[in-house]
């Protein structure tokens, strides 16, 4: 049983138009919506209560906001997709006999704890997860607080690399890669400085950070 | 060809319901298949009047009282070639006694009926047995007009219906009384069927996931009547779009009639409306909807198909 949960909705299903719906529609769709869901929408007569037309008015906002400008929605479209077919693509070579994570996954979590599920030790992340879908100036930091060195080392093995040639590529000691990848060592106490070098190190196993604002 | 089985309800008086199923039946009619309108308004019975038929020498009437075997039988033909019709019955000796074993008796002989399409007139409003003969259409399908009496009493009628499909489930699974008051507290507010849903699945997945996929093909149409501008057919589009995501079900927006003063005219003639404007909007419009409905894949309801759904 899957229910899908207004949180669950992407900006597509929140708009109620198609993945390949052509820029002009996006307008229409979103004065149908907001048309909707504002105080006096007749849609939603009776239905809804003022809260809720708030909250989803926002999420409306929020949804044009991105998918009205091609380089958001480009960038949106390339991380959800990352989220769903790419990440499936993986289960299956890991050819798992246990139950796929990533499609048992709780959608409210980002795309990082799904990853973490599907290749840690199903150990519960106690970081807050950034919002899979929200546009944040700052994703790249929420990333950053939840990249885990012993995810990074799973998707690194899985990518068949050395913890020198990824030290190589980072212009790091393997010795200090391995401190962040087991979350030992005191080279990166300073928090930032270890924050930075979670990124970079994401990025060059592939993760798309950027691509998350 | 199987019989498909088409319900027209309403929330609320005067959106049309009737004529809807009438016009639907003319238009259809017309295609040269064999069609039977049925009027299941035990309440107000008028199909018959908005198809002509002032006089029928039998009605639903003479199937509840066992003169007749079958409901079948007490079908008329009507002035429009290929359409015949179950009058319905105010009598209020049967809307009185229209126990449990008589409307189970009612329902499957209207499953039973023979013809190319059979589209039944229900009773406007949620009371039981009204939801009971819309839920047996595939689809049923609610008419509202643009007005906020019509959409309120149109989202009551769904969620009643919602909550009668899954009770239906519930009893035919005899669950537990637990289950019953979690739904209980469902018919609350807007969100709480994902509550109902969240708490079944934590108490028992099993369950959770019967009556979750019992919801789920619980796929009405809707059609908004009287619509006098584009605004109106928009509405359609986003009732059923709001319907999904805070109803948890598949509404699908079957097209707009639009309002027409003319329609009037025609029902003080006794004389259905498409028969006298064949090329009108309103005619093109049910057509449309027609068309809708048969491009539907639905598979009619087999007797045993609840128990398929047993994980």
């Amino acid at each position: 049983m899957k229910i899908r949960r207004l949180e669950d909705l992407d900006y597509y299903e929140i708009l109620n138009i198609p993945r390949t719906v052509a820029p002009a529609d996006i307008l229409r769709a979103y004065l149908l919506a907001v048309a909707t869901y504002r105080p006096e929408g007749l849609a939603t007569y009776s239905l809804l209560t003022d809260e809720e037309r708030r909250q989803m008015l926002a999420r409306v906002d929020e949804a044009y906001a991105v998918l009205s400008d091609p380089e958001r929605r480009a960038g949106y479209d390339e991380r959800t997709v990352w989220g769903g077919a790419v990440a499936t693509s993986l289960v299956h070579v890991r050819r798992s006999t246990e139950p796929l994570e990533i499609r048992d996954a709780d959608r409210k979590r980002g795309w990082i704890q799904r990853l973490a599920g599907l290749f840690g030790r199903r150990r519960k992340v106690e970081a807050e997860p950034p919002p899979p879908d929200g546009p944040s100036p700052s994703a790249a930091a929420a990333a950053a607080k939840v990249l885990r060195g012993d995810l990074l080392r799973s998707l690194r093995l899985h990518r068949g690399l050395t913890i020198e040639t990824a030290a190589q590529a980072l212009r790091v000691s393997p010795e200090a890669l391995e401190g962040l990848e087991t979350g030992e060592g005191g080279e990166f106490v300073d928090k930032i400085q270890r924050s930075a070098l979670l990124v970079s190190y994401a990025k060059t196993l592939g993760l798309d950070i950027d691509a998350l604002g | 060809m199987e019989t498909t089985l088409w319900a027209i309800g309403s929330g609320k008086g005067g959106t049309g319901k009737s004529f809807v199923a009438a016009n639907l039946g003319v238009s259809l009619a017309a295609r040269g298949r064999d069609i039977l309108v049925v009027d299941t308004d035990l309440g107000g019975p008028n199909l018959h009047t908005l198809l002509g038929v002032r006089d029928a020498p039998t009605d639903m009437s003479d199937f509840l009282t066992g003169r007749t075997a079958s409901l079948q039988e007490t079908a008329v033909p009507t002035s429009v070639p290929h359409l015949r019709l179950v009058k319905g019955t105010d009598e209020l000796l049967f809307i009185a006694n229209l126990n449990y074993l008589k409307k189970k008796r009612l329902l499957r002989q209207i499953k039973a009926l023979q013809a190319a399409h059979v589209i039944l007139d229900t009773g406007t409003g949620s009371a039981f047995n009204s939801l009971d003969f819309f839920l047996l259409g595939r689809p049923g399908s609610l008419v509202i007009t643009p007005d906020p009496t019509a959409i309120e009493n149109g989202y009551y009628f769904l969620k009643s219906a919602i909550i009668r499909v899954l009770r239906l489930y519930m009893e035919f699974y005899r669950m537990k009384d637990l289950h019953t008051r979690l739904l209980e507290q469902a018919e609350k507010d807007s969100r709480s069927l994902y509550t109902f849903f969240q708490n079944l699945q934590a108490s028992d997945p099993a369950y959770g996931a019967i009556l979750y996929r019992a919801l789920k093909s619980f796929r009405p149409g809707l059609i908004v009547n009287k619509a006098r501008n584009e605004r109106d057919v928009l509405l359609g589009r986003a009732i059923s779009d709001v319907a999904q995501k805070y109803l948890l079900i598949e509404l699908d927006f079957l097209g707009a009639i639009p309002y027409d003063e003319r329609v009037e005219t025609s029902l003080r003639r006794l004389s259905p409306f498409v028969l006298d404007h064949p090329t009108s909007p309103v005619a093109s419009a049910l057509n449309a909807i027609a068309d809708q409905l048969l491009a539907r894949e639905r598979p009619p309801l087999k007797d045993g198909e609840l128990r398929t759904a047993v994980p």
